[in-house]
């Protein structure tokens, strides 16, 4: 899924910075303390509540790992979240980890071994129960359905837009089933400004999909979306993706037919697939039978292809970022 | 008026076109630095085993060459684990894949760096496979640089692949000959146990030892490949930084480099000075680097002192104690520290509570005589030579241990009528965890620390402020008890440059007690200010540092 020695040009540190806001949940972000325990063998040995540091064992009221006492336990240490390791655990998931891993393999594959090591761990706990999201992941089928879903040379887009400025954009290009590059919108700054872009982005978004197809490959799937509707669909009503969508704060454009069947035409889809009775939920019935038409192809399409987009991954990725949402609510 | 000053700019001569190299050097000369810094990887020169490639934008020769006529020095940093953001840190994959090359960890694995954009195997530096194909590597850049005018550099650099953890290494068989050669033949540890701290306070000592005896022998490798290495290398500041990591604001880049200053850093390498991939943020894009670089030049500031009455020393006793006793067996600094576990940072994972106070102690006194505004520089344990005529006090913070050599030299510092400090305990080990032999007492005049005071700073500034002696009434702040004033002064005793910090996270309006006739000039932004009955308001953002060159009214 990442070339070995993918290329990594034209970055703007102001646009990293905002993809970094953006990607960290607000609970975990800023202010926000938590609890780290180590247990010797059952016991508690260390207590440090971020920050503080080290706090004293007869103030931590520890009573055991379970769901119950530990969200307990975070509420009485007045933290956001807590982890508990045993004291090996860590050196035993690094052994696990370190077993299996091998140079020849690209990060991702590198980075899939390390999530289930981390999955079959014992030993470490969590409040909230964060383990418990990891889902059983193949790198071979998590390469299978990246090909599937993206077409080689071709290029992803995401350009989010904020006080008629580009907040953060990323470019990325696939070849041979690989990232093999990415960059920000300077890497086409030349070919369409920032301001020229910014002054309406609704109705030049796409000369930035043309600017990207002459200097890199064509776009399969380009995401513009306001910043302010990044956080109401986060955090919003779970139809707020279709109000935005409906809106124009957010458009896809191009966006292949699977993703208009999940975005569009969950209705249709869920006879066909599980993650389109998740993406349901965002959707308000009227949305549904509006998109209906689009969403039987996608859906015929999938059907066709004997599987949902998602169905070799062995999880549903769409439940997943449902569970996640909840991480950034206020 | 002394030889050049050292301010030097990363430039990755392979990251850019060979044609780019006249204009990249002649941007870098104009910006002000002297020096132009690159890590030469070997994976970039390497086609397969034994087959370098030197040519087009390769050719490290030419690019010195071109340097050398723009004026400026050339400084190359060998590695071999040069990091640069490049995959295996700039070592070739196929020597990374040799398991005789690769360092193990306690658990018997090979330790793997979780470093986009693949995660590798740490190579072993002990390990002979390893060293040989440092040495042929070495050989043939030794040749292709025969008549190239560049100092090298080389190191290990262990700390930078963050798995420092006590037990994450290195138990390579050639790194265990030289563990068995140190500690008499005992066994190694993996893993720390209460009744066993000495054995594995050792382990920990090794670890650095085991990077001392790498680096010297990386350092004659180049030599007897022809290469002129560098007595010393200068500091390294970074500006900008890698996509993976969070994002430094300019503000705090600006903040952080001029803190480096002030605090004592003269001569440096801004890390990077040109634009790259896998970076964003290199010092030619900031607005404020020029004049920053104009100043310095401007005001000889590599010639220019700063006056510290007090010194203190930071022993590295306890900092290994925490490192063999931390509660979390794999944790490593390189993530605690980034988390903000507490005040003591990493150690507040130490089960030995000594190990676990001290960084509080040392930020206690460092604090304290912020509070004072009295001026202060730090020392390693290595550097008390350091400690001249100028120093009025030595401030030692110390619990359970200490290091002998300290110990010794606090001793004949005593003996000499410096006032020492210690405490707030007497040093019962030394930094093995064994007696302090004849020398267990206190020094005979020496003070201490009273237990209370870390959580009574004032009281403790108060106690600290006698220390320091009668001080200059000029170039302090009294109404501002977050703001620092630090002057630099030139040779006849002038101050010429004059950093002033805010530690609060909220704006400041300071008044400086500044001479008569005495013109601030914002090194950066050019506004001056002139003093008002020996007054001058300065104001500053919260966190910020604003750097004055000191003139007179006559001059400006």
């Amino acid at each position: 899924m990442i070339a070995s020695d993918p290329e990594l040009v034209w970055l703007d540190r102001r646009h990293l910075q905002n993809w970094w806001e953006l990607a960290i949940p607000p609970g975990i972000s800023g202010e926000s303390r938590y609890g780290l325990l180590v247990l010797g063998e059952g016991k508690l040995i260390a207590a440090i509540r971020s920050g503080d540091g080290a706090l004293p064992l007869e103030d931590v009221p520890f009573e055991g790992t379970g769901k119950a006492q530990l969200a307990r336990l975070s509420n009485k240490m007045q933290v956001e979240g807590l982890v508990v390791f045993e004291r090996r655990a860590l050196t035993d998931l690094f052994e696990n980890m370190e077993r299996d891993l091998r140079i020849e393999d690209d990060l991702a594959t590198q980075g899939v071994g390390l999530w289930q090591a981390l999955r079959r761990s014992e030993g470490i706990w969590s409040d909230p129960p964060l383990l418990e999201l990891i889902p059983p992941l193949r790198s071979d089928a998590l390469q299978k359905t990246f090909d599937l879903l993206v077409p080689n040379e071709t290029t992803l887009v995401a350009y989010v837009m904020h006080e008629r400025r580009v907040h953060c954009s990323v470019i990325a290009e696939k070849c041979r089933g690989s990232i093999v590059l990415a960059t920000m919108h300077p890497g086409i700054g030349d070919l369409l400004s920032e301001q020229e872009l910014c002054q309406d982005w609704r109705e030049r978004y796409d000369r930035v999909n043309r600017a990207v197809e002459s200097r890199f490959c064509k776009p399969s799937i380009s995401v513009f979306v306001e910043r302010d509707a990044v956080d109401r669909i986060l955090r919003g009503p779970t139809d707020q993706l279709a109000k935005e969508l409906r809106s124009g704060n957010l458009i896809v454009d191009p966006s292949p037919l699977w993703l208009q069947g999940l975005l569009g035409g969950a209705a249709a889809l869920a006879a066909a697939t599980t993650s389109a009775k998740r993406m349901a939920r965002f959707l308000p019935k009227g949305a549904r039978k509006m998109a209906g038409d689009i969403a039987q192809a996608a859906g015929d399409r999938v059907k066709e292809s004997g599987a949902s987009p998602f169905g070799m991954l062995g999880f549903d990725p769409i439940e997943l970022l449902v569970r996640l949402r909840s991480f950034y609510a206020d | 008026m002394s030889a050049a000053p050292l301010y030097g700019g990363e430039c990755h001569y392979w990251r850019h076109e060979a044609q780019q190299w006249p204009q990249v050097l002649a941007d870098l000369r104009e910006a002000g630095f002297t020096v132009v810094s690159s890590c030469v990887p070997w994976s970039v020169h390497e086609r397969h085993k034994g087959a370098y490639d030197f040519s087009d934008n390769r050719d490290l020769a030419s690019f010195v060459s071109l340097a050398r006529a723009e004026g400026l020095e050339v400084h190359l940093r060998l590695g071999p684990a040069v990091g640069a953001e490049l995959n295996g840190f700039g070592i070739p994959e196929r020597v990374l894949a040799r398991k005789q090359c690769q360092a193990v960890s306690g658990r018997g694995t090979p330790l793997w760096l979780p470093w986009p954009a693949k995660m590798f195997p740490a190579p072993s530096f002990a390990s002979t496979a390893f060293r040989e194909e440092v040495a042929a590597w070495f050989s043939a850049l030794g040749e292709h640089l025969s008549a190239a005018e560049a100092q090298v550099s080389v190191d290990c650099d262990r700390k930078a692949m963050g798995r420092i953890g006590a037990f994450d290494g290195d138990y390579h068989p050639d790194a265990i000959e030289w563990w068995l050669d140190f500690s008499d033949k005992r066994p190694a540890p993996r893993s720390y146990e209460e009744g066993d701290m000495q054995r594995v306070l050792a382990w920990v000592r090794f670890s650095e030892i085991y990077e001392e005896q790498s680096e010297e022998w990386l350092r004659e490798a180049a030599q007897e490949a022809g290469m002129r290495t560098a007595e010393s290398t200068p500091t390294q500041l970074t500006i900008g930084g890698a996509p993976w990591f969070p994002v430094v604001t300019d503000a705090e880049q600006k903040n952080s480099v001029l803190l480096s200053l002030a605090s004592g850093t003269q001569e440096f390498n801004l890390f990077m000075a040109t634009e790259r991939e896998r970076w964003s943020g290199e010092a030619l894009s900031s607005d404020w680097l020029a004049p920053l670089l104009a100043a310095l030049h401007e005001a000889a500031f590599h010639t220019l002192h700063r006056k510290a009455p007090i010194t203190i020393v930071a022993s590295r006793a306890e900092k290994r104690a925490a490192i063999a006793s931390c509660a979390l067996e794999g944790a490593t600094s390189t993530v605690t520290e980034l988390i903000g576990l507490g005040p003591s940072g990493h150690a507040e994972l130490a089960l030995d509570s000594a190990a676990r106070l001290y960084p509080r102690w040392l930020s206690a006194v460092k604090e304290a005589l912020d509070l004072v505004e009295v001026p202060y520089r730090l020392l390693g344990e290595n550097d008390l030579h350091q400690i001249d005529g100028t120093t009025k006090a030595v401030i030692v913070p110390t619990l359970r241990r200490v290091d002998g050599g300290v110990w010794s030299a606090l001793h004949a510092l005593d003996i000499t009528g410096m006032r020492v400090v210690l405490g707030p305990e007497i040093p019962v080990e030394d930094e093995l965890g064994g007696s302090l032999g004849d020398d267990a007492a206190k020094p005979a005049g020496a003070g201490l620390l009273a237990a209370e005071s870390l959580n009574d700073i004032e009281g403790l500034a108060a106690d600290l402020l006698e220390l320091a002696g009668e001080l200059c009434d000029l170039w302090i702040a009294p109404q501002s008890p977050n703001v620092t004033c630090t002057p630099f002064y030139d040779d006849s005793g002038e101050a010429q440059l004059l950093f002033v910090r805010n530690r609060s996270a909220a704006q400041a309006a300071a008044e400086a007690n500044v001479p008569l006739g005495c013109v601030l000039r914002d090194a950066l932004s050019r506004e001056s200010s002139a003093e008002s009955e020996g007054i001058a308001k300065v104001t500053l953002a919260a966190d910020e540092i604003r750097l004055f060159r000191v003139g007179r009214e006559e001059s400006q």
